[in-house]
């Protein structure tokens, strides 16, 4: 059986776009302050995508392996600065935790599956590494970006029963770890939801457009659980790193929490 | 008496305010303080010197033979147990207070009874306690550490006469342990042997 993808029209692309008058009335409807964030959000991804689209094509033809890790190390800097912007933090401070979080959490779930359980002779392959690496990227930001959020909203916030630990038990690590506790917790827990559901009430997007693409479905599926794991672990360990790391340089000598703001 | 804590000519200042200067005083060990002052003029502010979470501008302290610094922090806080003034401490029970403080339940217990409470409010929800169990739940896990310090920022602010006199009792049949108070509540200064007025 041959498969074979119907293309999209430019025209039919645009029409596409009218649907978002729906959440657009709602939002304007409830007085939001949304409408204009929804517009260049459908503005910015649609340039984006189409730049991508551009790129991609050289970038697939010429399968340059520095071309291609230069690739990602722009979506790395990206991830770093979006995910810094998302939680409200100070560049300064959390620049360095954030980032080599990322690289350690990234290099490591690329090299075992791409290179291990793929087993590519080449991993910086760009129709594997870019893809893969991208998606690894995307979730394991937003999963940081909501752990670091917790985090630093309690510390800030809530931070009697820190002080509380650190003078009385005089363990740094024990009085943060209701705080880890409950970052971790609260990020992962989406996570642990989409798992639970795959393929009943949600079919992912790399399955679908694999399927959509003409791979074999049960092809399309391994792929799928692999990517879920290696999105699952890279989101836990980054933001694990990112927690560890940035412990060192929020707090004084004394073990004070420094001004985050 | 030995002398445990030395505090020679500390200043305090925020920005153009400032709360003490040039202030010294000595603490033996079994003393039992109060630190007195108007609202505002920095007994909180000398507590949170004393445990190393705030700075002081000048002057020296030493603790225990070891000097106020970051370096003998850690040591310090070995001999130290501490009572906040902000109860709002986000706990799901007592059952995890001792876990996080790792006390030994027995010891704990046998302090919940003598500030007059019962075992079984550690199985209850930490929001659902009132101010005044909560209070003496914290204070009880602290005196549970067995450290030689104790430092209370206004540790009957939530309590009633009675449960303030079980708290007078028991801390003062511990002959050794120093303590550091602030309060404003007369029971509780008269009970001390050390006035500190800043």
């Amino acid at each position: 059986m041959i498969f074979s993808v119907i293309d999209i029209s430019i025209y039919k692309l645009a029409l596409g776009y009218f649907i978002l008058l729906i959440p657009l009335f709602w939002l304007y409807y409830y007085k939001t302050g949304l409408v204009k964030d929804v517009l260049i959000g459908a503005f910015r991804m649609t340039i984006q995508l189409s730049f991508v689209a551009i790129y991609f094509t050289y970038i697939f033809k010429l399968n340059n392996p520095l071309l291609n890790i230069s690739w990602v190390v722009i979506m790395v800097i990206v991830s770093v600065f979006t995910t810094i912007k998302r939680s409200n933090l100070k560049a300064k401070l959390f620049l360095l935790p954030v980032l080599f979080s990322i690289v350690i959490s990234l290099v490591l779930i690329d090299t075992f599956f791409l290179g291990f359980i793929i087993g590519l002779e080449n991993v910086f392959d760009a129709r594997y590494f870019i893809p893969i690496s991208g998606m690894i990227l995307g979730n394991s930001m937003n999963h940081n970006i909501v752990g670091l959020s917790v985090y630093f909203d309690e510390l800030k916030n809530n931070n009697q029963l820190y002080y509380f630990i650190l003078i009385n038990k005089n363990d740094q690590k024990k009085a943060l770890h209701p705080y880890m506790r409950n970052a971790i917790t609260k990020a992962i827990n989406p996570l642990i939801a989409t798992m639970t559901v795959m393929g009943l009430i949600s079919l992912p997007g790399m399955m679908t457009g694999q399927i959509l693409g003409g791979s074999d479905p049960s092809t399309a599926v391994k792929y799928q659980i692999l990517i879920l794991l290696a999105i699952f672990v890279s989101s836990n360990l980054n933001l694990i790193l990112t927690l560890i790391l940035s412990n060192r340089k929020i707090f004084n000598k004394m073990g004070k929490l420094k001004e985050l703001d | 008496m030995y002398k445990l804590i030395l505090v020679k000519k500390i200043s305090k200042s925020f920005g153009e305010q400032t709360l003490f200067s040039d202030l010294s005083f000595e603490i033996s060990e079994g003393d039992k303080v109060c630190i007195t002052a108007d609202s505002g003029k920095g007994k909180s502010t000398l507590l949170n010197i004393l445990l190393g979470l705030e700075s002081f501008d000048t002057g020296e302290i030493s603790i225990s033979k070891l000097q106020l610094t970051a370096n003998n922090i850690d040591s310090i806080r070995q001999s130290m147990a501490w009572l906040p003034q902000d109860l709002s401490i986000h706990l799901k029970n007592g059952e995890e207070l001792v876990e996080l403080l790792d006390i030994d339940s027995t010891i704990f217990k046998t302090y919940l009874n003598k500030l007059g409470l019962q075992e079984n409010l550690l199985q209850q929800n930490f929001q659902n306690i009132s101010g005044g169990q909560k209070q003496r739940m914290l204070i009880a896990s602290c005196l549970s550490l067995g450290k030689s310090i104790l430092i209370l920022d206004e540790p009957t602010s939530a309590l009633d006469k009675n449960s303030i006199n079980q708290l007078i009792e028991t801390i003062q049949s511990l002959e050794t342990l120093t303590v550091i108070s602030v309060s404003h509540n007369t029971h509780w200064v008269n009970s001390c042997n050390k006035i500190i007025q800043l």
